[in-house]
């Protein structure tokens, strides 16, 4: 074909036409013919009337509703907006109940919102009740509406509910913008097999489709056809004007023109570098209106092309496509040019796609456990967060365990753009969201009344459980930025035991009536014929059923397995399952069941050791499962009434400008300490939650009262944790000398345990052990069974009531052999223990009291315990708190200053000492020599012998913190080699050594590998460097610089460097 | 293993004026060492003599004449409690009785409470047990009387408030209204014997017709009863209709000199009870499910004053709906 000719087809393709048949009122056979069901066109001189075949004709239904010449249309209806929130008047125009959906179907309609349009907007309704209604009539006709959507100002999208008699579902379109005051056409077409399609002014706005729907009809239902309002009771009516709106008989063609749609449909843009296999997902659709022959399609992306046959592609058929793509790149942004041609076509098409550089080993998650939205995800990555929630299901929802393809797909994308930003993804779901399912399989009383909480002994709640989990790993658990899934979050704190017959089936015995409404236990001076010490044996009923239904007999423990199962079968290795808070329980292994990581949510007030005791009894939990990781949570937020109450005076600025405010921001010497304290726990991972009030936000319940929370965590983040976290994560706990036994039996029998809180005497208890210098560890029950104390010299017995007689005599054989046992008042008496330790009543108005009150506490208890036990490390100040750990030969020790006073943020209420003091302190390390690093500054530290100790001295600033690494002798230099010459594409090895470093030492080093031009490489950061020598595999990439390339080490001791370099040919 | 290496040393050691140590008394308790345990006794060290009275109750034969010299003269409480404990264990009858009524007169508030908890327990419950209990009813240490107590009344379970039951303590709840309480229409009923409960008064039908009229908001001195111990209030209030968000209820106390249980249609609800402390605390109780809406509710508060001068329902009380 001539050029000419060539050009002019294709001008004549593109070319749109003049006016498209919906761009005017309809005439002849498209207003009256056969397929019109109805058409109302509002026509100035019967604006009620049917045009079409059928006669539905209409009634105005509010007084904001009326009939409008349109100089477009003629005629039109228009309906004013609502002039106050809640306004709910019935709006619209009425069509008779007798309008009948066919089986395929066109909804039509021009509108020209008004600027109030609401978020949601209804454009034609006969279908009223949603899916999750209860009614047998919630399943009938179908509904259209507007719903707000996107970022940008007048984003909707439109969506469709189709009722098909037994259940409905719901298609949606893609986002797209209404101006207001400009004619639209809006369209849905739904073909009978499932498939809905969506225009927009005749472009293609998105398509669903739904399974099992092939031939479906929708039901008639009793309502009115209402246009422009719901059938009745919301009042989401449709502001502005409406126009010539058509219901037709089958599919019909709305598109302005001929096409050939050349589009990326895959899931995924963003791909981790030497991830494989990788490839780019696009589809032809043959909108051509004719059957088209074989075509070439053609590709080419960084250094690499290649060709696709096209196969014959019939009228409306689609073809789809894999072009795969090199992830050996370097990191960075990158397209993909694709151009088609054959048949009289050519078409090009550019693709954007992304390589991310691999996560370095080791890294710390700094979770936000917030939903954010896209325009905060470089801001929360600013701060320091690494993951977050960004993507929403409705799994759990009343309404449906699927998820439809385009949720799929907008969440896969929100993943990728998360990704780009720095973050990686995380989702919620919980089989208990759904309260009708919880309400069918929930938990009874002994009377048969129905308790609103799902019961796990169901096996449809096991079965539903297992379908999240895959549902949910089908959709987003192949997708590397998919990281961490929380399954059913909080749902124990209002579990109860129950007397169904699944529960007694469950038990295998009779469920003694004592229980009821009892979760937490019964109170041993009620029970008849106790044993006078509170030594019972293993076997009591009531302890053998309380132990049943905290491990599985409530059936969450396994209902959190279930999903995690199913979710884990379906998602990359990487992926963790979560839940929390796991330790709102008592003190009894299994909380949490199978998943990956336990978490914990605390609040720092009135004392941030708080957060360290949540760490340590989310340790003791993790314990029943060898490899369950925990993540420890410091809340951003605070309660308003509990540190600075409403109203109280004096106020300082913060309560003048936000006296509303219920949720209040952190301290920052709080958060900086509580940040010092979980860093001496072996976490997996920092969580926090609360951003609103860390980013400032002046409305809703969460607030930002004080700016420079924020800043310092930002700081501590990217100074302290991001450097050493690599180190951190692999130094395991030190082996625990001193114990403090969380009793089960106490706990339900006497009330006993603060079930995750950190309140009540037994937290205070280990508080007054920390200050005392003491590393006490949380004991349970089973571990005391089970292992025995071997390895203990001190064990701490708060709120131990009511023990186990096989407890006891663990206990008493541990005092036979020497071990000390620091009991209180509360003590069974079956225990006579060596040292006391008396409780103290906390007035919740006088913190500083209760904090002088353990102080003096603590000093008296560690004179007491000297003749007989001495901490591997003391401090001069009991405000200087120590923890430590070591592996192999060294020893880490993590210093948190807790000197405070009350400040003038919330202090002056007298509710919270949140101001940090600094402070002066000797630390004495019962060592003979050795050699001590500063790991923060990176920088060695002198110490002074005497008496077979060495002690220095730590000056720190308030809430501030240090940790400090101890080595029996001087590590040796740090060197590090590269192969002299390497080639692009090339795989090579970095060996980094130092000497004098044991086996299982970890020593913080930051390496940086730069290419000619001085830019990072992939592979640069953080490593924690174990054994004293560290092999490193790097991927040249096939479009790295050639030239030399520099390797610099950052040794983590010293602050010294030690650099190699290679030639990149 | 190693008892029988140390044993010849102890023996050595017993006779000897050297005090012994921890592991050596340890020792000396397994092996029925008495005179090393004795000898122990009188160790200038605590520590040292709470380890050898602990090994005093592994002996084959009961060093009753030990534990009850170290119970009436040891310094160190912990020596004294642990002689009580195990004292109880092998002596029993009015000797017993007799000795624990010597040792409530103990300074330390701590070995009178190991004293009270085992006279709590023992049975049969005798009338020189229950005398003595009620003795330490009276003791002026709040732990001690309040076992003492706790043990002669059978109603212990502390109030909670909404705010304060877990399942809502991670919530903002919101108040929907708040109605007070008549502070005028009580009755009121002194019970010095504490036996007031035995009829049952916190019934809502019990005939309170013959008890005195009384207002709340003001101790029940202001009403020209100078009395402390323990004392009832009745009221019945006809409560509002459920508001349409409401979905909880809380029955707040502005206080209550100094302790108190709580009876809402005739089930027990809490008791708030925790010392001289008490008088001025604000505390709630959840009535969401004894609370009749839209109709009259039957309240009895049991109140103990032990002591002072003042006691009662001292300021208003009032519903309180909320929401999450």
């Amino acid at each position: 074909m001539p050029f000419y000719l060539s050009l002019l087809a294709w001008l004549l393709l593109l070319t749109p036409l003049k006016s498209e048949p919906w761009q005017r009122p309809y005439q002849g056979d498209s207003a009256r013919g056969p397929d019109v069901i109805a058409y109302w066109n509002f026509h100035p001189d019967q604006p009620a009337h049917d045009s079409g075949p059928h006669a539905h004709h209409l009634e105005i239904r509010g007084e904001a509703t009326r009939f409008v010449a349109d100089e477009r249309f003629g005629g039109a209806l228009e309906i004013a907006p609502a002039q106050g929130e809640g306004e709910d008047h019935r709006e619209g125009v009425a069509a008779p109940s007798s309008v009948v959906f066919p089986e395929a179907l066109t909804l039509e309609m021009s509108v020209a919102p008004d600027e109030a349009l609401g978020a949601t907007a209804y454009l034609l309704d006969k279908k009223y009740l949603p899916g999750s209604d209860e009614s047998a009539q919630a399943h009938k006709d179908l509904g259209w509406w507007l719903r707000k959507a996107g970022t940008g100002p007048f984003q909707y999208r439109m969506e469709v509910d189709l009722g098909f008699g037994e259940s409905s579902e719901i298609l949606r379109s893609d986002v797209f913008t209404l101006p207001p005051g400009e004619w639209s056409h809006l369209a849905f077409t739904y073909d009978g097999q499932g498939r809905g399609s969506f225009t927009l002014n005749g472009e293609w706005v998105g398509e669903g489709k739904l399974s099992g729907r092939t031939g479906a009809s929708l039901a008639s239902g009793p309502f009115k056809l209402i246009i422009g309002d719901r059938v009745g009771s919301v009042g989401h009516r449709f502001a502005g004007k409406i126009a010539s709106v058509r219901i037709s008989n089958g599919v019909v063609a709305i598109h302005p023109q001929k096409e050939l749609l050349l589009k990326t449909t895959g899931s995924r843009s963003v791909f981790e570098r030497m991830e494989t296999p990788a490839a780019l997902t696009l589809s032809l659709d043959n909108r051509m209106r004719r059957n088209l022959g074989a075509m070439k399609l053609y590709w080419k992306g960084e250094g690499d092309k290649g060709t696709l046959e096209v196969p014959p592609l019939a009228e409306a058929a689609s073809w789809v496509a894999k072009l795969p793509i090199d992830t050996r790149l370097r990191p960075g942004s990158y397209h993909l040019t694709v151009e088609l041609s054959g048949e009289g076509i050519s078409q090009s098409l550019e693709i954007p796609y992304s390589v991310q550089a691999r996560a370095v080993p080791h890294q710390m998650p700094v979770v936000l456990w917030d939903f954010i939205q896209p325009e905060r995800w470089e801001e929360i990555a600013r701060v320091g967060f690494t993951h977050a929630f960004l993507v929403t299901h409705g799994l759990g929802s009343p309404q449906t365990l699927k998820l439809d393809e385009k949720a799929i797909l907008e969440g896969r994308q929100r993943l990728d753009r998360a990704w780009k930003a720095g973050l990686q993804g995380m989702v919620q779901v919980s089989v208990g969201r759904d309260k009708e399912f919880s309400a069918q399989y929930s938990r009874i009383d002994t009377e048969g009344n129905s308790y609103p909480n799902l019961n796990g002994n169901f096996p449809q709640a096991r079965e539903r459980a297992r379908d999240l989990g895959d549902v949910l790993g089908s959709a987003f658990g192949d997708h590397p930025a998919m990281s961490g899934v929380l399954i059913d979050t909080e749902v124990r704190d209002s579990t109860r035991p129950s007397f169904h017959q699944v529960d007694i089936e469950a038990y295998g015995q009779p469920i003694p009536p004592e229980v009821a409404n009892r979760p937490r236990g019964v109170t041993w001076r009620q029970l008849s014929n106790f044993p006078k010490d509170r030594v019972i044996e293993e076997s009591h009923p009531l302890l053998a059923f309380y132990r049943w239904f905290w491990k599985e007999g409530d059936g969450w423990n396994r209902l959190h397995t279930e999903t995690h199962r199913a979710l884990k079968a379906k998602s990359h290795p990487r992926l963790w399952s979560w839940f929390d808070p796991a330790t709102r329980v008592p003190s009894l292994y299994g909380s949490g069941g199978e998943v990956d990581v336990l978490g914990q949510w605390t609040y720092s007030y009135p004392d941030p050791l708080k957060i360290s005791l949540a760490a340590e009894e989310l340790a003791a939990m993790a314990a029943g499962r060898p490899g369950q990781a925990i993540m420890n949570m410091t809340q951003i937020i605070w309660y308003r009434e509990q540190t600075a109450p409403k109203g109280s005076e004096p106020q300082s600025a913060w309560e003048r400008e936000q006296p509303d405010a219920d949720f209040i921001t952190i301290a920052p010497d709080h958060l900086e300490a509580a940040f010092w304290l979980q860093l001496g726990h072996h976490l997996s991972g920092l969580m926090y939650h609360g951003y609103g009030s860390l980013s400032g936000a002046t409305t809703g319940a969460y607030r930002g009262t004080h700016g420079e929370s924020g800043q310092r965590l930002t700081r501590l983040i990217h100074e302290v944790l991001h450097p050493l976290a690599p180190t951190l994560r692999q130094i395991p706990e030190a082996k625990a000398d001193v114990g403090l036994l969380q009793s089960f039996t106490s706990q339900m029998f006497a009330g006993r345990g603060s079930y995750g809180w950190g309140n009540g005497w037994g937290a205070d208890a280990w508080i007054i052990c920390r200050h005392a210098g003491l590393q006490p560890k949380i004991v349970y029950e089973e571990e005391v069974l089970a292992k025995g104390l071997e390895g203990y010299s001190v064990l701490v017995l708060a709120h131990c009531d009511v023990l186990t007689r096989p407890v006891v005599e663990a206990l008493q054989a541990f005092q036979a052999r020497g071990g000390v046992i620091i009991g209180d008042e509360f003590l069974s008496p079956a225990i006579l223990p060596d040292l006391l330790l008396t409780s103290f009543d906390r007035d919740p108005r006088d913190p500083q009291r209760a904090k002088e009150t353990m102080l003096a506490k603590a000093d008296a208890l560690s004179k007491e315990l000297a003749p007989v036990y001495r901490p591997q490390v003391e401090a001069s100040d009991r405000d200087l708190l120590i923890r430590r750990r070591s592996a192999g030969a060294g020893e880490y020790f993590f210093l948190t200053n807790d000197r405070r006073t009350f400040g003038d943020y919330v202090g002056h209420h007298q509710r919270v000492m949140e101001k940090g003091l600094p402070l002066k302190a000797t630390v004495t390390l019962h060592r003979e020599g050795g050699v001590l690093y500063d790991l923060v500054r990176r920088q060695p530290v002198a110490l002074e012998a005497s008496g077979g100790s060495v002690r220095f001295h730590a000056y720190l600033p308030g809430a501030g913190g240090g940790i400090y690494l101890w080595l029996p002798k001087a590590a040796g230099d740090l060197s590090v080699t590269a192969p002299t010459q390497a080639l692009r594409s090339e795989k090579i090895e970095l060996r980094l050594n130092r000497a004098e470093i044991d086996s299982s030492t970890v020593i913080p080093v930051t390496l940086t590998l730069r290419d000619p031009q001085g830019r990072e490489a992939e592979g640069s950061g953080p490593y924690g460097m174990k054994g004293g020598e560290m092999t490193l595999p790097f991927n040249l990439a096939p479009n790295d610089l050639p030239g030399q390339w520099e390797v610099t080490v950052l040794d983590g001791l010293s602050g010294q460097t030690a650099t190699a370099t290679f030639e990149l040919r | 293993m190693w008892l029988p290496f140390l044993f010849l040393p102890l023996l050595a050691l017993a006779t000897s004026g050297e005090s012994p140590s921890r592991t050596q008394i340890l020792a000396a308790g397994k092996a029925g060492d008495r005179p090393l345990l004795e000898k122990a006794l009188q160790s200038g060290e605590p520590l040292q003599r709470r380890t050898a009275i602990r090994a005093l109750g592994e002996l084959p034969q009961p060093a009753t004449d030990l534990l009850i010299d170290s119970a009436r003269n040891d310094s160190d409480l912990l020596v004294r409690r642990h002689a009580i404990r195990l004292l109880s264990r092998s002596l029993e009858g009015e000797a017993w009785s007799t000795f624990l009524g010597e040792c409530l007169g103990d300074d330390e508030a701590l070995v009178r409470l190991a004293i009270v908890e085992e006279l709590a327990v023992a049975t049969p419950r005798t009338r020189e047990i229950h005398t003595l209990l009620e003795r330490a009813g009276k003791d002026a240490v709040h732990p001690v009387s309040r076992t003492a107590r706790e043990a002669l009344w059978p109603y212990h379970a502390t109030v909670r408030s909404v705010r304060n039951q877990a399942e809502y303590a991670d919530l903002s709840l919101k108040e929907i209204s708040r109605h007070p309480l008549p502070e005028k229409g009580w009755h009121f009923q002194r019970d010095p014997q504490q036996a007031l409960h035995l009829d049952e008064c916190f019934n809502p039908d019990y005939d309170d017709s013959h008890w005195h009229h009384a207002a709340i908001g003001r101790p029940w001195q202001a009403d020209g009863h100078q009395y402390e111990g323990v004392a009832w209030y009745r009221i019945t209030f006809d409560a509002p209709a459920r508001p349409e968000k409401a979905e909880v209820a809380d029955l707040v106390f502005g206080a209550i000199d100094e302790s108190a249980w709580i009876w809402l249609n005739g089930e027990y609800l809490g008791a708030h009870d925790i010392g001289v402390d008490g008088w001025n605390r604000t505390f709630g109780v959840d009535i969401t499910a004894a609370l009749q809406w839209g109709k009259p509710n039957q309240l009895t508060v049991r109140v103990a004053k032990p002591r002072g001068q003042h006691g009662g329902i001292w300021k208003p009380v009032h519903l309180e709906f909320l929401s999450r």
